[in-house]
């Protein structure tokens, strides 16, 4: 009698400790692997590339090789989308607060005709010091773009504004090695963080 | 007697019930239209373009259509429409922006927009831009719209509509954590502008 008593306390105690392990299993799983599975290694796009910095220097991608790089594509006249993403990017790098230096945000122009060197670096800065404007001649942008496949085209339209941009809006996250690892559109702020921060806590 | 007391009561009654709808009538005709939630956008002060958002409310009956606006900031100013072509981004000049009866349509980031063309100054933060807009049947309106550098800072500034207030902080919180400024505007404080 004591003995089947004893059993089934023991029985008792092995299933709540099973469900308690089990419930910490299931719970941690999908907080350690969530961020490693949304990140992946894309064949036929992005790689290295090399145009003008805002500062007037030759800026390359390997140039920032051990830092997490945001890519973005757009113009500095764009009224809507472009601030947009920027203001998108620059919330991204308040949230990193120290990790920031771990990370480099380049925003590609592909209006070199109005976009000059000194435009491009004002309104760049004014987001963040960190931040970098990059632009070259029509050719040499197409060539980074065609490799990220971002797109833009000059639409036919009349505004006071001269002319405008149809444009990809796409935000680019490249690892420390250069590779290309996810392509985020409207995506939560706190996603590309923990992006970031996997990227960053898992470099070798 | 006191059946007179009453009746007279009650007549009085319909009356004034008669009163208050020919009133309310009247405000319909003439079309009504409030505008809250407005904000523009701040820009590097070298940028040649800024936006101003907000929500468009027709307390009407009759649909209105926002025609023109204006600011003296801008050399141009002009209604836009952010649309998706394939992949892409693409913006377009429109004529109007619609307000149907008893509706609302919202100016928002990605969407219809107020495009600040050509900027004479460009709207810092904690600024308030002089704004126009021209209604097709409301007419003109004037209005002082806050500058801040995204959705949800408007929270800084809106004295307005306090009872909203708190519960658009937490909206706001909740968005920024959550996601990008899309959304509808769907808080904040209200109202920059009253009908003439």
């Amino acid at each position: 009698m004591q003995t089947k008593k004893y059993f089934s306390k023991w029985c008792q105690n092995v299933y709540k400790l099973g469900l308690f392990f089990f419930t910490v299993i299931v719970l941690m799983t999908p907080l350690s692997v969530e961020a490693e599975s949304k990140l992946k290694f894309y064949k036929n796009q992005g790689g290295d590339f090399t145009l003008t910095g805002h500062h007037g220097n030759p800026v390359s991608l390997l140039d920032y090789r051990g830092k997490v790089v945001l890519l973005t594509f757009g113009y500095t006249h764009c009224p809507d989308v472009c601030p947009l993403i920027m203001s998108y990017l620059q919330q991204v790098a308040q949230r990193l607060g120290k990790q920031v230096s771990d990370v480099q945000t380049i925003f590609v122009s592909f209006d070199p005709e109005r976009d000059t060197l000194e435009q491009l670096k004002n309104y760049i800065s004014h987001f963040h010091p960190s931040f970098l404007g990059l632009t070259g001649t029509p050719e040499e942008i197409k060539k980074v773009a065609r490799q990220y496949r971002a797109a833009y085209f000059k639409q036919n339209v009349k505004s006071a504004a001269g002319y405008l941009y149809a444009h990809t809006d796409y935000i680019y996250l490249i690892d420390q090695q250069g590779q290309l690892r996810r392509i985020y559109r409207k995506t939560p702020l706190n996603k590309i963080v923990e992006d970031i921060q996997y990227l960053i806590a898992h470099n070798n | 007697m006191k059946f007179f007391t009453y009746s007279i009561l009650g007549l009085t009654g319909i009356l004034l019930l008669l009163a208050g709808c020919t009133q309310s009538t009247q405000m319909s005709k003439q079309g009504k239209i409030e505008v809250g939630h407005a904000w523009v956008r701040a820009v590097p002060p070298n940028a040649k373009t800024s936006a101003a958002y907000m929500k468009l409310q027709n307390h009407g009956d009759q649909e209105d259509r926002l025609i023109a606006a204006n600011s003296p900031i801008a050399e141009a100013v002009e209604l836009h429409n952010v649309f998706k072509q394939g992949d892409m981004m693409a913006m377009r000049p429109v004529q109007h922006i619609s307000v149907p009866a008893h509706g609302a349509t919202m100016l928002k980031p990605g969407s219809y927009h107020i495009m600040l063309i050509n900027l004479k100054k460009s709207p810092k933060p904690g600024e308030k831009v002089h704004l126009t807009l021209t209604f097709e049947k409301a007419g003109q309106m004037e209005m002082m719209v806050p500058v801040h550098e995204r959705k949800g800072k408007m929270m800084d500034h809106d004295k307005m509509d306090h009872g909203k207030m708190d519960k658009g902080r937490m909206d706001h919180e909740r968005k920024d954590r959550d996601g990008m400024e899309k959304g509808g505007m769907d808080h904040g404080g209200k109202g920059h502008g009253g009908m003439k």
